[in-house]
């Protein structure tokens, strides 16, 4: 039973998360003005030109993480 | 002020011509007959020798000048027009001849190119229902009940500009390398210094160069083409709205600018490959071998009034792009949200139950 109850208060917000998702992305529709902030369509991505692309690697950092212990069966 | 007006005549029934987009040529509306842009000055000599003394003396207006009307005289039927101070083409209230003020676009105003209207107001229309179709929570009275108010086709100026982005660009990016054991799972954090210094050409980046079309709309109608741009000449404007720029060009330069700029970071980034996670730290931009022209764009603008709200809308008049907010119907918006609600938590129930059961 207390698996029943975990699963609807799961459910029941994966649910209004999708649903708001979905509808606002349906409404997204009826809005097709907004400012632009970027200029991709004017230039030639041919036309990029780099003097410097370099990639140095800084250091490093080992993070352990133990294993979660097998729990037994009820 | 009752000079300077233009108006194009039909060399066979005298009757004002207009610019057709569909044939690319002035068209006279009463015979239909077909007059060249080119073959105009032989016909209208008297006006061509008007037009060619006005491109000699434009100079620029004051800030008091521009906030002052202007008055003509239509001189087909003499009635007074009185248009916001910068209207360069315009149709007499009283005739509806088409109109052209050449001196709006003379001297240092003379646009360098104009882009022809390709689409005529029938396309608009046909647009305009399509840009309806297939929205789910669009009003179906404002679909049945919503009735055009006006169709106009305006010429829009633009200042574009061209400019070479020189950026710099670092970012510290992080691969992760996973491996366990037993009792363990270790995770090696690799970090790296990653730069793209370079550069990257922009070509006609365009800003609406008026204040009286909103940024926002005339933005959301990109791109449009300047190479299709052909030399100004006002015959184009025979039978549409025109404005001269009101908004000089170093006020919009900022703007154009962080535009390119972020243009060319994402560009740059694209190029960071292979990370698990990049993150941007440094940028320095300058710009370089800046240019710029001014020309004019065609534009419909489209007005419907709805439950005593004006709603405006624009097509692109060279692409067919169509833009323009519509309203919202909030009761089926929030009936659908209360059933897929619904819906999807009874899945997510089952589903959710399904797993925990599983995990056990």
């Amino acid at each position: 039973m207390e698996e029943f109850w975990s699963a609807v208060i799961l459910g029941v917000v994966m649910g209004i998360i999708l649903a708001v998702i979905v509808v606002n992305y349906m409404a997204s529709g009826l809005k097709s003005v907004h400012i632009q902030t970027s200029a991709d369509s004017y230039y030639d991505p041919n036309q990029l030109r780099f003097e410097d692309r370099s990639e140095i690697f800084i250091g490093s950092r080992l993070e352990t993480v133990p294993k979660p212990r097998p729990q037994s069966r009820r | 002020m009752t000079d300077n007006l233009t108006h194009y005549r039909c060399p066979a029934c005298g009757g004002t011509l207009e610019f057709n987009s569909r044939v690319q040529k002035l068209k006279c509306p009463y015979c239909d007959t077909e007059v060249d842009i080119e073959a105009l000055k032989t016909l209208n000599s008297d006006t061509a020798a008007e037009e060619n003394s006005e491109l000699k003396g434009g100079t620029s207006f004051t800030e008091e000048e521009l906030a002052k009307t202007e008055s003509y005289e239509c001189e087909s039927c003499g009635g007074q027009i009185v248009v916001p101070y910068g209207t360069g083409a315009m149709s007499c209230p009283f005739c509806g001849n088409a109109q052209v003020v050449p001196k709006e676009f003379s001297g240092t105003l003379r646009p360098d190119f104009i882009v022809p209207f390709k689409l005529d107001k029938q396309q608009v229309k046909t647009q305009y229902f399509r840009h309806l179709e297939g929205k789910h929570f669009l009003p179906k009275v404002f679909r049945d009940q919503n009735h055009i108010n006006e169709i106009r086709g305006v010429y829009v100026p633009y200042w574009l500009f061209n400019s070479q982005v020189h950026a710099d660009l670092r970012f510290k990016c992080e691969k992760v390398q996973r491996s366990e054991d037993a009792n363990f799972v270790y995770k090696r954090h690799l970090y790296y210094s990653v730069r793209r210094k370079g550069s990257l050409c922009f070509k006609d980046v365009p800003a609406d160069a008026s204040t009286k079309m909103p940024d926002d709309l005339m933005d959301s109608l990109e791109p449009f083409n300047a190479q299709e741009g052909v030399a100004y000449n006002p015959a184009y404007l025979s039978g549409y709205l025109a404005n001269r720029y009101d908004q000089d060009y170093t006020l919009l330069l900022p703007r154009v600018q962080g535009r390119m700029f972020n243009s060319t970071v994402d560009a740059f980034s694209a190029t960071v490959r292979g990370y698990d996670s990049v993150s941007l730290v440094e940028q320095q931009a300058s710009f370089q071998q800046q240019t710029f022209r001014y020309g004019l764009f065609p534009v419909w603008l489209l007005t419907t009034k709805w439950q005593g709200k004006r709603f405006t809308f624009a097509m692109n008049g060279q692409t067919g792009k169509f833009v323009g907010n519509l309203p919202r119907d909030d009761r089926a918006y929030y009936q659908t949200l209360v059933l897929l609600s619904v819906i999807f938590s009874i899945l997510g129930t089952f589903l959710a139950y399904v797993f925990l059961l599983t995990e056990e």
